[in-house]
């Protein structure tokens, strides 16, 4: 599914990601300042004259984008770029020099506080995540504002009664240009789905249509009725998630900006400033709420596939348990018993021919019995631990540990009786760890950690082992997190190579 | 004698365990019950030396055996009780001995079938003695050979270890491992030492304290 591939990209350790080849990196940093120049030449089609007060500065998103999926060693790209797209006819060369500073440091701020803030998945795939994107770039354009309004001041092109509307429009023009394009090159960034039937194509380019017309009617006309174009974005998140709602604001943010620069409408003011502001404030709103909105669905839709899937495998292994206890019933006890009657047979037809063989094959009968009784009782403990029942998790958890053909060392156990479904996990859990242990570990040594507080019950089991576990389908560990997540609990797993492995679950209990 | 009233629910069993106690010389079956309920007014009518009970029975099927012996500490101290379980788990047995372990058995179900060691712990249980399964304790130490308190053990004073957990007496022991009592007693002493665990010249007490150590050292 193009999902996996996608999370697979982003969530690629960003930092260590250096290029391989340096004609590719060199490639790379070029073909980022060639987009940022090229950003920067269309943000000035879509701004009042002037070199300062960019409605949109579209460049910082094109930045911000590139390095957060390409990795930071390319900022040098922006630099480039950058120190390409400065008039220097209009600014003296240290205004210049300063604000292209600014500039690269707000997009190493952005990414790297975006790296931080969201560190599993899509930044689009959750409103948390949003929120971070909104948080990061807030931050990123504060810093570039400040230095570039300071460079600016310093080299006197503005004067101090002027600085601080040069600093908001900066800001928010930073902010709306990275608000617009980063999330649009998250979104489209993963490879497009497949298969989509004909009246979803159809759908999909009427949501386009609707955004376009809706955009552009309620941005000329000069009644304010710019509202109109929200009930297309929310079409659009609704039903296309991310790419939808991405495509959808970015549509109807050109338009707006374009004919606010060129035409009328509703944020045509004499004053420019207040022009900028406006359309700044309603890009920056309409992108906001447009992707919480597409988040909030994404989540949903998400969760709905999880759990889909966790289901199915709830059920498969049920299936698989029933099949291995018919199997171990048949190949084990069964033929034990089996065998066990041929035998009594033979020392029936013996046994006043030759007395003694009949002895020794009776001897043997009952020596295969045995076995045989040894087999149902662990069968029958293996398909419900009795102990677990009448004595709890921790006597339970000894049983396990008598049973371990590896060492295991018991450091904590809960004292008291919990309750029976979060036992039954529990007990679930460190089974199907030391189980796994005994596979693929070639570990010496178990430690177990099991603790209980009014809330939640912690478990830890921690092996000396070849490390390396992976949570891949058909491993112990997918059916292990499937039952800790069906009780609402949470699985860690570390299992660095060489390093042995950790299996951290916290289990919420019940109120009584 | 040994007037023996014996509970399960399993015909099988039942048929199974009357016939085995009937080779016993010195073992007299007085009754028969089916579940929990018969089970205690039997008891206390016919008063026996000792109750050869299935651990679950009706109602609950869980632990009735168990309970029915706590019960009888406090009612009829002088009965003695064998619990017969299919759980080759400690913590039965420990269960079992949590008011005490004298007069009290824990053996797995499948002794129905050996009628020696049927015989020994009635008789022991009659006397006063505990008894353990040796399957149980062969897996607790198994499994705890890696303890540090049983690494320091010789091979004599680990296999004297098991003994003393199964509820074998000094003279026993002396007996099957051909040497004097004396020995078994200086070996038992330097075990206690080892293992750190209060010398006690009670076997029930030790019985109980050597299976403490088993299950619950590491915990």
């Amino acid at each position: 599914m193009s999902e996996l591939a996608y999370r697979e990209a982003v969530d690629r350790p960003w930092l260590e990601r250096l290029p391989h080849s340096p004609v590719r990196y060199a490639a790379g940093v070029l073909g980022l300042a060639g987009l940022y120049y090229a950003g920067a030449k269309t943000g000035f089609l879509l701004e009042f004259s002037g070199p300062i007060a960019a409605i949109v500065w579209l460049p910082v998103g094109v930045a911000i984008s590139f390095l957060y999926l390409g990795g930071l060693a390319y900022w040098p790209g922006v630099l480039i770029g950058d120190l390409l797209a400065n008039n220097y006819s209009l600014l003296p060369l240290g205004s210049a020099l300063g604000q292209t500073c600014g500039n690269v440091l707000e997009v190493v701020i952005v990414v790297w506080l975006l790296r931080r803030l969201v560190r599993h998945g899509s930044p689009l795939g959750s409103p948390r995540g949003v929120g971070a994107i909104a948080l990061s770039i807030a931050a990123g354009a504060a810093v570039s504002a400040t230095v570039g309004t300071m460079s600016l001041l310093s080299g006197g092109v503005i004067g101090i009664h002027g600085l601080a509307t040069v600093w908001r429009t900066w800001l928010l023009g930073d902010a709306s240009g990275a608000l617009l394009v980063v999330p649009l090159a998250l979104a489209w960034y993963q490879p497009l789905p497949k298969g989509w039937r004909h009246g979803r194509r159809l759908e999909a380019a009427a949501v386009v249509l609707t955004c376009v017309a809706l955009a552009e009617f309620a941005s000329r006309s000069s009644s304010p009725l710019t509202y109109l174009v929200f009930p297309a974005l929310i079409w659009a998140a609704l039903r296309f998630g991310q790419r939808g709602a991405t495509l959808a604001v970015a549509v109807t943010a050109v338009f707006v900006v374009w004919n606010t620069t060129h035409y009328a409408g509703p944020f045509h003011f004499t004053s420019i400033t207040r022009s900028v502001l406006s359309t700044q404030l309603f890009i920056a709103v309409a992108v906001l709420s447009t992707l919480s909105l597409a988040a909030v669905v994404t989540e949903r839709e998400q969760f709905a596939l999880r759990l889909g899937a966790s289901r199915r495998r709830m059920i498969s292994a049920s299936d698989n348990a029933r099949r291995r206890i018919e199997h171990d019933l048949h190949d084990g006890a069964q033929l034990r018993l089996t065998w066990l009657a041929l035998r009594l047979r033979d020392s029936a037809e013996l046994v006043e021919r030759e007395p003694e063989r009949a002895a020794t094959l009776l001897a043997e009968a009952e020596g295969e019995l045995q076995l045989a009784i040894d087999e149902l009782r662990e069968l029958a403990n293996g398909i419900h631990p009795a102990v677990l029942v009448d004595f709890g998790l921790a006597e339970a958890i000894k049983s396990l540990a008598l049973r371990s053909a590896i060492t295991v060392e018991l450091r904590e156990l809960p004292a008291e009786r919990l309750d029976p479904s979060v036992e039954n996990v529990a007990y679930y859990v460190v089974a199907e760890a030391i189980a796994n242990a005994q596979k693929y570990s070639e570990a010496s040594l178990l430690e177990v950690w099991a603790s209980a507080s009014k809330h939640v019950l912690r478990l830890q089991v921690a092996d000396n082992g070849v490390g390396g576990a992976t949570e891949g389908s058909g491993s112990g560990l997918e059916g292990l997190r499937d039952r800790v997540e069906a009780v609402g609990g949470s699985v860690e797993l570390s299992s660095p190579a060489g390093g042995g492995t950790r299996i951290a679950v916290a289990i919420p209990i019940p109120a009584a | 004698m040994i007037r023996v009233v014996l509970a399960d629910d399993s015909f099988l069993a039942r048929e199974g365990l009357a016939r085995v106690l009937g080779t016993i010389d010195d073992v007299e079956l007085v009754a028969v019950c089916g579940d929990l309920d018969e089970l205690r007014s039997t008891v206390s009518d016919v008063k026996p030396d000792v109750v050869l009970t299935d651990i679950r029975m009706p109602p609950t099927n869980t632990d009735e055996g168990i309970r029915f012996a706590g019960e009888l500490r406090r009612s009829l101290p002088q009965v003695g009780v064998v619990v017969l379980s299919q759980h080759a788990e400690p913590a039965y047995a420990m269960s079992l001995f949590e008011d005490g372990s004298n007069q009290r058995a824990y053996l797995l179900k499948e002794r129905i079938k050996d009628p020696d060691e049927l015989a020994r712990a009635l008789r022991e249980v009659a006397a006063g003695n505990s008894l353990v399964d040796p399957r149980i304790v062969d897996k607790l130490v198994s499994a705890r050979l890696n303890d540090p308190g049983i690494e320091k053990l010789t091979k004599r004073e680990r296999e004297i270890l098991s003994l003393i957990a199964e509820g074998r007496s000094n003279t026993w022991i002396a007996e099957s491992l051909q040497i004097t009592k004396r020995a078994v007693e200086r070996h038992i002493n330097g075990i206690f030492l080892k293992l750190e665990l209060p010398e006690d010249g009670d076997a029930n007490r030790r019985v109980k304290a050597t299976l403490v150590y088993l299950t619950g050292a590491a915990a």
